[in-house]
């Protein structure tokens, strides 16, 4: 039993927070341009274009770092 | 109702998700059937597969009741963190970055585990575990694409497809299912995943999408192009460095 819960706090870690970076800086994303769309920074209708860049640029991070181990 | 070009994308990124889980948890539930007889893992299968339906039963739902807005925000966003986390996996491997997932390998290692064990009981919790631990993925991801109204059951179509598809080619060959390419499978879905997550991530904060559900068609292409352009670039780096 012990070992099915210790797989299972694992496997949502390895879902969620394998790369906590990567994790991070799409949360980040998501909360920068919610937070720019309040400030009145970016426009409504630049949200969705400012997330699918920022979400791009947190793969590529993601990408880089694994690519460096 | 919810109409063919909204519930089919859902069903099929649900049943390609579920295949590389499925996969994954079939080749354990054989390593178990081989070495310990296929009623432990029967028993522990069974067992894990009525855990997940209750849990679909149950949540699947009572999502119904939560505010639209909010769902999509918080539906969305780990939807963007668990797909980006397959799309990274699956650029690294794809660009040699990282080892392949290896079923033949996970089987011997499987195999030789269970043989140094005793007892047909904890064959049964070795397989009621894989199935459960490996489910696990796929019931977060039938919940979250079919948090909408109406998406639930075109979700777990999906689902159950994959489940019958691998069980079926599976217990037919009685090997593991080596010649399935997982990763590709795996970039097309942390693409879908993700292309899902922003698009939702952005209806939650009340952003609208031009193109509506386009967008999502749209979403997917950009990242999978990138993935790929990025696989690429690992390659040439890494040939460059040989």
């Amino acid at each position: 039993m012990i070992g099915v819960l210790k797989g299972f706090a694992a496997t949502i870690f390895k879902m969620f927070a394998a790369d906590i970076a990567l994790s991070v800086i799409a949360l980040a994303a998501v909360a920068l341009c919610a937070a720019g769309e309040q400030a009145g920074l970016i426009g409504r209708g630049a949200v969705p274009f400012a997330l699918a860049a920022g979400v791009l640029g947190a793969l590529a991070v993601g990408v880089a770092r694994g690519a460096r181990g | 109702m919810v109409d063919l070009t909204t519930a089919a994308p859902v069903a099929l990124a649900s049943f390609i998700a579920s295949t590389v889980e499925v996969v994954e948890a079939f080749t354990i539930v054989l390593a178990v059937s081989v070495v310990r007889g296929v009623r432990p893992a029967a028993v522990g299968t069974a067992a894990a597969l009525a855990l997940l339906a209750a849990v679909v039963a149950v949540f699947g739902p009572a999502l119904s009741a939560v505010p639209v807005r909010g769902l999509q925000l918080v539906v969305g966003i780990l939807l963007l963190v668990f797909g980006l986390g397959w799309l990274r996996k699956a650029v690294l491997r794809a660009g040699g970055a990282l080892a392949p997932h290896d079923e033949g390998d996970a089987f011997d290692r499987q195999t030789r585990s269970l043989q140094s064990q005793a007892g047909d009981w904890l064959a049964g919790v070795t397989a009621f575990k894989a199935v459960l631990l490996e489910g696990t993925e796929v019931v977060f991801i039938v919940l979250a694409i079919g948090a909408r109204p109406g998406l639930l059951a075109p979700a777990a179509l999906g689902a159950v497809a994959a489940c019958a598809l691998v069980l079926a080619v599976g217990m037919t060959l009685r090997r593991p299912l080596t010649a399935i390419p997982e990763n590709a499978m795996k970039f097309a879905v942390g693409a879908l995943l993700t292309g899902f997550g922003v698009y939702w991530s952005c209806e939650g904060l009340g952003a609208p999408w031009p193109g509506e559900q386009w967008a999502i068609a749209g979403l997917v292409v950009l990242y999978a192009l990138a993935g790929l352009a990025m696989a690429a670039l690992l390659r040439r780096r890494g040939r460059a460095a040989a």
